[in-house]
């Protein structure tokens, strides 16, 4: 199956399960669209809005829009968004944009498990005590914005620091992502939903980290390997 | 007798003198206004400051004079514009119109009962009478029209706005689908009648209660009092709060619309706020009355977690609230007037707060619907809820009959789908539990109650012990809304052997809803009654839509900034039953009801009023749906129901029977129920070796058997 239909579907399928178990509310379905030479374009309805992100926009209003103009895959039960966008040139994928956006006005799905999990009322009475994070990986496989170490083809940023790119190994997979996201941001102490994901095609990223990179802190995004069910040790995906 | 609507005025004293007029002067008829209608001219709103509808005279407008003296140029400009604004309206509707002209007279008169001689202000063009002309002016008009335009010119008056309830826009092909059904309903349901009209209008200066069952309209009838208040008083600072979060986006949208009619401008939100109960820091759409109040008096704000430590499971607002009313040092004015929408769900130290926030003459306004309280015991009455002053006298007491509306039309919900909600509310068709005398799980402390929620008596009495059969008249329930599917697909009850047979059957039942009764993704709500399940129980239906391209969403946590969602996002909603409230459709989907049946004791009051409000979500179609024997039970109750002709017939409750049906079904926390539980079993152990003779009564010692002999003395 082509790159951009297998991506898809992942995220398709990363969506149904993450529906089935009613820890996103609301949802969007992916789309992929042929954008002329042998590149294309897999993003989900609204993503035109996400320049909003780099705005100078205070992050209240950056997060109105995006729940406004529905844009994102899905949103978390305690309001957080993904979005999840990728471009596939010549048979690979050149680009991502894998983000997460939390809410800003109610305390999350960590600080109040049992009330989202008993889908209380007053669940939003509640003083936010916690610091907002937002997280994005973005990658870029051409050589248009690469430096090494201050621009790394794949990095990750923590919050709204522009300059914030912690280098990362390779591109990631949309069950990668989701599952990073889950069992950081989601985890209720007993539940661990990041077993519910799917998971998904096995993509073969090449590893685009600089050795000058390597010398730095960076994050290891682990390849994908079969299941291997004789393992006692839960496999990485 | 000319029948009063005392709308809110800007000028007491001629009010009063005018009202006295007509009260002296028995022999007129018709209906009189004051302080309305407002108009809404692009130089801004127009008030009238009274309006006399009779068969005799037509349309008489009093422009009132509170003084003595005025310039008789600005006399004759507000009679003039007075009158223009009024033919404007009236000539709006072509009921009206013969020949291109209004074939109603419309007079104007200026009322100036101040002054002692006002023959010097009358002019050619204009009348100006006080109480001792005015008679004789009024006397002169002969204008007389009609039954039929009086009762149309009457009903263009009153209609305070003809805000269509739905601005969907909705392309049905097929005749007679589902969606085809739908959208004639949603066509006759435009106007306000009288009792809404006069709930708007009527205005007191102090406490004002609206009871109204469920889809009787008190929600548009608390924004459009807003949108009155608002435009007859620009000076006063506004609230309108309620309990379900996601009510404000229709309050926000209603509001906006009925100021824009009544005033040509949109509201400036700082002096007409709609705001939450509770509040947050952060301000903005967080901000809440409590909030503001804490903040004003400098008192601790608590949040949810806090409050919940402190004051303990269920108590949280109310402890909050009092918490705070303790605190404050001194009085604060913060507000003109309060409008308060389900009123049921606050603690009463809620509404204490809310009376603490309000400048005299404590302009608050509560709706309120017995059946649809979710968490707190029946609303009490006033002189519970303000309680006293320090001789006794109690603060609030809804004396004046302007002072305790009640709106008994049921505009959403067809007779049996009412009917059907109220039978199991209050558990008419319930098999008694073991060694109970009667099956119900909560009566009306006032059995006239019944009358003014819509029920007439077809035969028997409300007397302890005797047999009773109530129905739903057409005047309550108005036959449009049931005319158009038969009575067995208006509602259906369904047992499933398994949760999944019931997922498979809502999955199969929604598909066929988009696919082929032209029905859109948001005419259907699901509902899952229980709080504690919804999300672990909605899920797998959630994912087989998904799977079939038709969109869904769970109605969470209130993430919507203050914008309108337009048509394009259109999305079956999800939700568990606090949520419930913001919405209603034309096909309601109840799964897991089988959580509401109850047991022999605990909580039952509560979780009957959590179906009665699922079911009462729908406009048109209900499928109560569940698993296993509770399920069966409940749908033999559905059974009797429709085998009694949608009709109420039982035994109503002793006296006794009553006190007995209150404390045995009353809310319970699950420690409570828990600590029943237990001594109930010590207690039935306690008898079995008594009975076994393992034990001999006389071993429990002369003081046990004492205290159990006082503690059991039936009176």
């Amino acid at each position: 199956m082509k790159l951009q239909y297998k991506l898809k579907n992942d995220i398709n399928e990363i969506t149904s399960a993450l529906v089935g178990r009613s820890v996103i509310e609301d949802q969007n379905y992916p789309y992929v669209k042929e954008c002329g030479g042998d590149s294309c374009k897999i993003g989900f309805a609204g993503d035109q809005m996400v320049g909003l992100g780099l705005s100078s926009a205070s992050y209240e209003t950056i997060y109105n829009g995006f729940v406004g103009g529905r844009a994102f895959n899905f949103m978390m039960l305690d309001g957080g968004i993904v979005q999840m966008s990728y471009i596939v040139q010549g048979g690979e994928v050149s680009a991502h944009r894998l983000a997460y956006y939390p809410n800003p006005r109610i305390g999350s799905f960590q600080e109040h498990p049992d009330e989202y999990d008993r889908d209380d009322y007053l669940t939003e009475i509640n003083e936010r005590r916690n610091v907002l994070t937002l997280v994005r990986f973005d990658f870029d496989a051409s050589e248009r914005s690469f430096k090494p170490v201050l621009h790394p083809r794949s990095h990750l940023t923590l919050g709204q620091y522009s300059r914030c790119r912690i280098p990362v190994s390779a591109p990631l997979s949309p069950v990668s992502f989701v599952r990073f996201l889950l069992r950081h941001f989601y985890s209720n102490g007993s539940t661990d939903f990041a077993q519910i994901l799917p998971h998904g095609s096995t993509y073969d990223f090449d590893r685009t980290l600089d050795p000058v990179e390597a010398q730095e802190i960076h994050v290891e995004v682990p390849k994908i390997r079969p299941i291997d069910t004789s393992s006692p040790v839960p496999c990485h995906s | 007798m000319v029948s009063v609507i005392n709308g809110s005025t800007t000028k007491p004293v001629a009010t009063a003198r005018l009202l006295d007029f007509f009260n002296v002067h028995s022999e007129y008829d018709g209906v009189l206004y004051t302080g309305y209608p407002v108009i809404g001219c692009p130089t801004g709103p127009l008030s009238i400051d009274a309006i006399w509808i009779s068969k005799a005279r037509g349309v008489i407008v009093f422009c009132l004079e509170e003084g003595r003296t005025v310039a008789s140029s600005s006399l004759s400009e507000s009679q003039e514009e007075c009158y223009a604004q009024i033919c404007a309206k009236l000539m709006r509707s072509r009921a009206l119109l013969r020949k291109r002209k209004l074939c109603v007279e419309v007079s104007v008169v200026t009322f100036m009962p101040a002054r002692a001689n006002v023959s010097e202000f009358s002019t050619e063009e204009c009348d100006v009478c006080n109480v001792d002309s005015l008679k004789e002016w009024i006397d002169g008009i002969e204008a007389p029209i009609d039954e039929i335009i009086y009762t149309n010119v009457l009903s263009i008056i009153q209609s305070v706005s003809s805000i269509r309830k739905g601005v969907k826009k909705r392309t049905v092909e097929i005749e007679n689908s589902r969606g085809w059904r739908l959208k004639e309903l949603e066509d006759s349901i435009a106007n306000l009648d009288n009792k809404q009209g006069q709930a708007v209008i009527e205005s007191f200066e102090g406490v004002q209660r609206i009871r109204g069952l469920a889809g009787s309209g008190k929600t548009v009838v608390l924004a459009l009092k807003a949108a009155y208040l608002y435009a007859k008083h620009p000076d006063w600072r506004i609230a309108v709060t309620f309990h379900t979060r996601s009510l404000k986006g229709q309050f926000k949208r209603f509001i906006n619309a009925f100021v824009l009619e009544l005033t040509g401008e949109e509201p400036d939100w700082r002096d007409l706020e709609i705001i939450h109960a509770w509040g947050s820091a952060g301000g903005g759409q967080n901000e809440g009355l409590y909030h503001k109040f804490c903040l004003e008096h400098e008192c601790v704000w608590r949040d949810f977690k806090s409050a919940e430590m402190l004051f303990g499971q269920g108590n949280e607002f109310n402890g909050a609230c009092s918490e705070a009313l303790g605190c404050a040092k001194k009085h604060i004015d913060l507000y003109d007037a309060i409008l308060v929408d389900e009123a049921q769900d606050f603690p009463p130290a809620f509404l204490r707060l809310c009376y603490e926030m309000l400048a005299e003459p404590k302009r608050l306004v509560y709706a309120y619907d017995e059946l649809q309280n979710l968490g707190f015991s029946a609303l009490s009455s006033p002189e519970e809820i303000f309680g006293a002053t320090k001789d006794g006298t109690p603060l609030v007491t809804l004396a004046d009959s302007k002072q305790d509306i009640i709106l008994k039309v049921c505009y959403r919900n067809s007779g049996p789908v009412l009917t059907t909600a109220h039978a199991l509310g209050f558990g008419i068709y319930r098999i008694p539990p073991q060694g109970g005398t009667t099956g119900l799980v909560q009566m009306f402390d006032n059995a006239q109650l019944w009358r003014e929620v819509g029920y007439d008596v077809e035969r028997g009495t409300f007397s302890g012990g005797e047999d009773v059969i109530l129905y739903r008249s057409s005047e309550s329930s108005p036959d449009f809304l049931a005319r158009h599917s038969d009575a067995n697909d208006l509602i259906m009850f369904e047992v499933f052997e398994s949760k999944e047979a019931q997922d498979a059957w809502v999955v199969e039942q929604i598909k066929k809803n988009i696919k082929e009764d032209e029905l859109m993704p948001d005419d259907i709500i699901v509902i899952n009654p229980n709080p504690f399940t919804t999300r672990v129980n909605v899920g797998p239906i959630r994912e087989k839509l998904f799977g079939l391209m038709i969109p869904t969403h769970i109605c969470g946590v209130d993430t919507t900034p203050d914008v309108f969602f337009d048509d394009n996002n259109r999305s079956i909603a999800f939700t568990g039953i606090f949520r419930a409230k913001g919405n209603e459709a034309g096909m309601v989907y109840v799964v897991n009801s089988e959580d509401c049946y109850g047991g022999a004791y605990g909580s039952n009051a509560l979780l009957r009023n959590r179906l009665f409000t699922a079911i009462t979500r729908s406009k048109a179609w209900v499928r109560v749906l569940g698993v296993g024997e509770n399920m069966r039970r409940l749908k033999d109750e559905f059974e009797q129901v429709k085998q009694n002709g949608f009709k109420l017939k039982f035994r109503y409750p002793t006296q006794d029977e009553l006190k007995q049906i209150k404390i045995v079904n009353r809310d319970m926390t699950k420690d409570e129920e828990f600590e029943i539980a237990f001594r109930r079993d010590q207690a039935l152990q306690l008898v079995k070796g008594l009975k076994d003779g393992k034990i001999q009564k006389e071993d429990l010692g002369a003081e046990m058997l004492e205290e159990l002999r006082k503690i059991f003395a039936m009176d």
